[in-house]
């Protein structure tokens, strides 16, 4: 197995996974230096396009952080990228790639040592799996 | 080219002057940066002074480089936005919490922050202004529903100068407390009451009442809402409210079969109903004197209390003046009430029994009575538990509460959300109590959730502020900060205006051009789109994530963004 520094790309919500993100570095927790935050108003706004071109371009797993069901700002924002989700699975199992490379996880606004713990999970979740054979140029 | 002025806020020293001097550093090579000031925190004299350099250096886009955007962004709404332009062309780059704070060491630390950094300035480079736009609000307000909510939400709009239509379906106004014999926390007959507030709201000529009357159809959003009213002699009204209010209450069922049907088994309200026609000394059920009385609560709601508010309102009466024996079984007594714990103590004192069970009593006739055996487990240990058996002239049992016939079909026409109960769901169970989903439609009273009257008038109070908050400014000023749909590449699949959860997207026929069309079509012809009410869109962007076509953009949040932040442009 070669050792590799998985690439993450985290999706998180303005109204739970970003105030945890930065709750986990009031709390002087480590963010995994691979993964890159993009802060998005709600996680029904994260298009099943953008996590498919991230597996494209390289990332080598996708999270989203939502908030709990029925915790939404949005009311149903957290179930409408639940459901993005599983339809992106259904694609991953047809063209042969590991869905694991792709979660949802829900945090409320304080889960800082949540999120932090779900990046370090993920990271090695996906050195086990391997690089993301599907990246441009690979 | 587009120039960028970036300040780094020190946050009172928290970041380390090295830390800060390798920012600057990374700042140097980038041609967009016009200068880089350091401040140590944002007050209003910061603010004249960032002022200041920015009209000398002619700068429009500010990238601030400090802790997280939550901060700043509270920081601006609190002190009024600073800068002499759009307030949508500012930035944060966060290297307080997710540089700084959250790496092992400063050399991770700082390559994070350059990271944060430089995205900041490619998504401030690519920032557009974002205008504001006024809708204009008339003073007039729809009211669903003439009970006790409807009847005090209309009379407080009306003294503040709004004018309101009260639409009831039946003949009679006052709903649920026509039935309320007296209060349980002042000495007053609810019937005198309702009336006096009847009668101000008949004699108001600001409040037009349509009953009995429903509502057909309602179009439009907020501040042009088309409503149309069906009276029952077949008239239909058009009026234009600005908000609308629902307050259509709740239904009550009774539980029905077996010992149930038995006529010494009277519900809550059937028991007000005797109490108020009562003669002191005693009570009498069918020209017999009626001497022990038994409560039996939570069987049916669990967790509504107004049952509870009742019996003992009830049974305070049937113990003290009336020399009845009464019995509450209950699971759990709730006393959360305005003065509900001294009238417990109260009623222990005069001699209620209270018992707790858990398995449900069982009921059987002897002699004409109604026996009731209940185990009582209000002593924890279980030896000393012990099963109870009262003899009862009257078992007083609690209806169910369910949402009114019509709430399926009002939530239809409304677009409005339900909760799990079938009762219409508030917008936020803590904060936005009486808001529901869609802006300028407010719920109050039952048809959220079954209350006791003077909670409920708080509620109706907490809604007509609502309400003269949305309206006494005349107008309502919002950012279009919304999503948009670009009318030509619609395909109407009508997905957006089921999923938008705050129901802002609607079809009309306003495209000037259809891509999907390929024969010639003449001109001026208007195509079918869907349309995104500024007004009434939130910005969350759920509508965007979900459109097939992809027509559709969120304004202040555009893909670019997001692929800037994925580190995937270019």
């Amino acid at each position: 197995m070669v050792d590799f520094d998985p690439k993450i790309i985290a999706f998180c919500c303005d109204q739970s996974g970003y105030p945890s993100a930065d709750m986990a570095g009031s709390l002087r927790l480590n963010i995994p230096k691979n993964v890159e935050m993009v802060r998005v108003p709600c996680a029904g706004r994260v298009e099943a396009l953008y996590l498919l071109k991230a597996l494209e371009k390289g990332a080598d797993g996708v999270v989203l952080f939502a908030c709990y069901e029925e915790n939404c700002q949005y009311l149903r924002g957290n179930l409408r990228a639940r459901g993005r989700l599983s339809y992106i699975h259904r694609l991953m199992e047809k063209i042969g790639l590991e869905k694991e490379r792709i979660e949802i996880c829900y945090l409320a606004t304080n889960s800082g040592v949540k999120l932090v713990e779900t990046l370090q999970r993920k990271t090695e979740e996906l050195k086990r799996l391997g690089p993301n054979p599907c990246s441009e140029g690979k | 080219m587009a120039r960028i002025g970036i300040f780094i806020d020190t946050l009172k020293g928290t970041l380390p002057s090295s830390f800060r001097e390798r920012i600057r550093t990374t700042l140097r090579d980038v041609p967009e940066v016009v200068f880089s000031v350091e401040e140590d925190e944002f007050t209003s004299e910061t603010f004249e002074r960032m002022l200041k350099l920015l009209e000398h250096e002619g700068v429009e886009r500010v990238v601030i480089v400090g802790g997280s955007p939550k901060l700043y962004e509270t920081t601006f709404q609190k002190l009024g936005f600073p800068l002499p332009f759009n307030p949508y062309l500012f930035t944060v780059a966060n290297i307080r919490e997710q540089a700084l704070w959250s790496s092992i060491d400063e050399r991770e630390a700082s390559e994070k922050a350059k990271n944060a950094v430089l995205k900041a300035i490619r998504i401030a480079s690519s920032l557009r202004p974002i205008e504001s736009q006024t809708l204009p609000l008339k003073p007039e307000v729809l009211i669903l529903g003439g009970g006790i909510s409807g009847i005090s939400i209309a009379l407080t709009l009306a003294r503040a100068g709004i004018y309101v239509f009260l639409v009831e379906r039946e003949r009679t106004l006052g709903g649920k407390v026509t039935e309320l014999w007296k209060f349980y926390n002042q000495e007053l007959e609810a019937k005198g009451w309702l009336e006096q507030k009847i009668l101000e709201l008949r004699q108001n000529p600001r409040i037009s009442l349509l009953a009995p009357a429903r509502l057909k159809y309602l179009r439009g959003h907020m501040g042009r809402f088309q409503a149309t009213i069906l009276t029952d002699k077949g008239e239909e009204t058009t009026i234009s409210p600005s908000a609308i209010v629902v307050a259509t209450g709740y239904r009550v069922e009774r539980k029905r079969g077996g010992i149930y049907d038995h006529k010494r088994m009277v519900t809550l309200s059937e028991m007000e109903k005797l109490l108020s026609e009562t003669n002191p000394p005693f009570p009498f059920f069918e020209g017999k004197r009626v001497e022990t009385v038994t409560y039996l609560l939570d069987d049916t709601n669990e967790d509504i209390k107004l049952d509870s508010i009742n019996a003992l309102k009830q049974s305070l009466l049937l113990q003290g003046s009336l020399k009845c024996q009464v019995a509450i079984l209950c699971k759990e007594f709730k006393v959360s009430s305005d003065r509900m714990e001294r009238l417990y103590r109260k009623a222990r004192e005069l001699g209620v029994l209270f018992f707790k069970y858990e398995e449900a009593p069982r009921f059987s006739l002897v002699n004409g009575q109604i026996q009731v055996e209940v185990k009582d487990t209000s002593i924890l240990r279980k030896e000393d538990q012990w099963s109870v058996s009262i003899l009862s002239d009257l078992v007083v049992l609690c209806e169910t509460f369910l949402p009114h016939q019509e709430t399926m079909e009002l939530s239809a026409l409304l677009r409005l959300h339900l909760g799990k109960r079938g009762f219409f769901m508030e917008d936020n169970p803590q904060l936005l109590r009486v808001r529901s989903n869609r802006r300028g439609i407010f719920i109050a009273g039952g048809c959220r959730f079954p209350q006791e009257i003077s909670e409920t008038l708080f509620e109706a109070n907490a809604v007509a502020q609502e309400v003269l908050a949305l309206l006494s400014k005349g107008a309502y000023t919002y950012d279009l900060s919304v999503a948009e749909v670009d009318p030509k590449k619609c395909a109407l699949c009508y997905t957006c205006p089921r999923v938008c959860p705050h129901s802002a997207i609607e079809v009309e026929k306003y495209a000037e051009k259809n891509v999907y069309l390929t024969h010639h079509v003449p001109e001026n012809t208007k195509w079918g789109a869907a349309k995104v009410d500024p007004a009434s869109c939130f910005g969350c962007g759920i509508c965007v994530g979900e459109c097939p076509a992809r027509a559709i953009t969120l304004r202040h949040y555009p893909d670019e963004f997001i692929y800037i932040q994925m580190g995937l442009d270019g």
